[in-house]
């Protein structure tokens, strides 16, 4: 019998995923109609819309690194496998959200500016974030197994987070002299912009959770698989 | 508009085509594990 991983955050994961699907489902319903009933902006025109899913997939991405750093600090404190996988599965998705950023950013831009790219601090330091993480990932794919790689990955996954305050606050570090928009709160948003804004943050925030709580299970069983064929007599490892 | 369409589409549709791996590669690995026990 071969032993599918349950430790705390397998069953978590398990756990989440039914509810934050159900809530997946009617709060993205929800977001899209909001978004679309959303006044114009008086200078932007429509293309402002593209507010309500761009900052809200960088809130996913930041969460998705900072579990990252969560699970590889407590994989180096006890040892435990799960935490590394927890913070296997939350760079894998962090990423995804972190390219959704890459990519929608210019589109505004475009849209805006006129042109996709400006290497202006924060979209510097957007992409280096992504390729902080993405670097992660390849780490990972190479030494897939590796007990030591898995150390050093979890080092480097905490030392990446230093890269969140520094494109969180990119604005004001470039003092004033920024292309980007200030960072966007329901406070700063005009009449009737909130709601759409809130609800896309809550979307994102519930689907990088409940994508989570799949890549977890995925890698519990990919685990379980491995360990079957580790034991496997030579020759079994596919039967 | 065309940019707003595109921007909502390309985010809910790798969001929907990762969600669509997850659910594929969950079932293929509980498939590999029940051959193994067989």
């Amino acid at each position: 019998m071969t032993a599918i991983p349950d430790s705390a955050i397998d069953r978590g994961a398990r756990a989440l995923v039914l509810p934050t699907g159900i809530l997946l489902a009617v709060l993205a319903g929800a977001w899209l109609a909001a978004v679309a009933r959303a006044p114009l902006d008086s200078v932007q025109g429509v293309i402002q819309k593209i507010l309500y899913v761009h900052p809200p997939l960088a809130f996913a991405a930041y969460a998705g690194f900072a579990l990252t750093a969560l699970g590889g600090a407590f994989f180096l404190w006890r040892g435990d496998e799960a935490w590394d996988h927890l913070a296997r599965a939350a760079a894998e998705v962090g990423v995804l959200f972190c390219t959704l950023v890459v990519v929608t950013g210019p589109i505004w831009a475009k849209g805006t500016w006129g042109r996709w790219w400006s290497w202006d601090l924060r979209l510097t330091i957007t992409l280096l974030l992504w390729f902080v993480y993405l670097a992660y990932l390849l780490l990972r794919s190479f030494t897939e197994g590796n007990e030591r790689a898995a150390r050093f990955a979890a080092v480097y996954g905490i030392a990446g987070l230093a890269v969140i305050p520094l494109n969180y606050f990119a604005l004001d570090l470039a003092g004033g002299r920024s292309m980007h928009p200030e960072n966007l709160q329901r406070s700063n948003l005009g009449a009737g912009m909130g709601w759409p804004f809130a609800l896309g943050a809550l979307v994102c925030l519930v689907a990088f959770a409940h994508l989570l709580a799949r890549r977890i299970e995925v890698e519990a069983l990919r685990s379980a698989l491995a360990e079957r064929v580790a034991r496997a007599p030579r020759g079994l490892e596919h039967g | 508009m065309g940019y707003v369409i595109a921007a909502y589409a390309i985010a809910i549709g790798a969001v929907g085509l990762y969600f669509a791996h997850l659910v594929r590669e969950r079932g293929r690995l509980r498939r590999d594990l029940d051959r193994g026990e067989r």
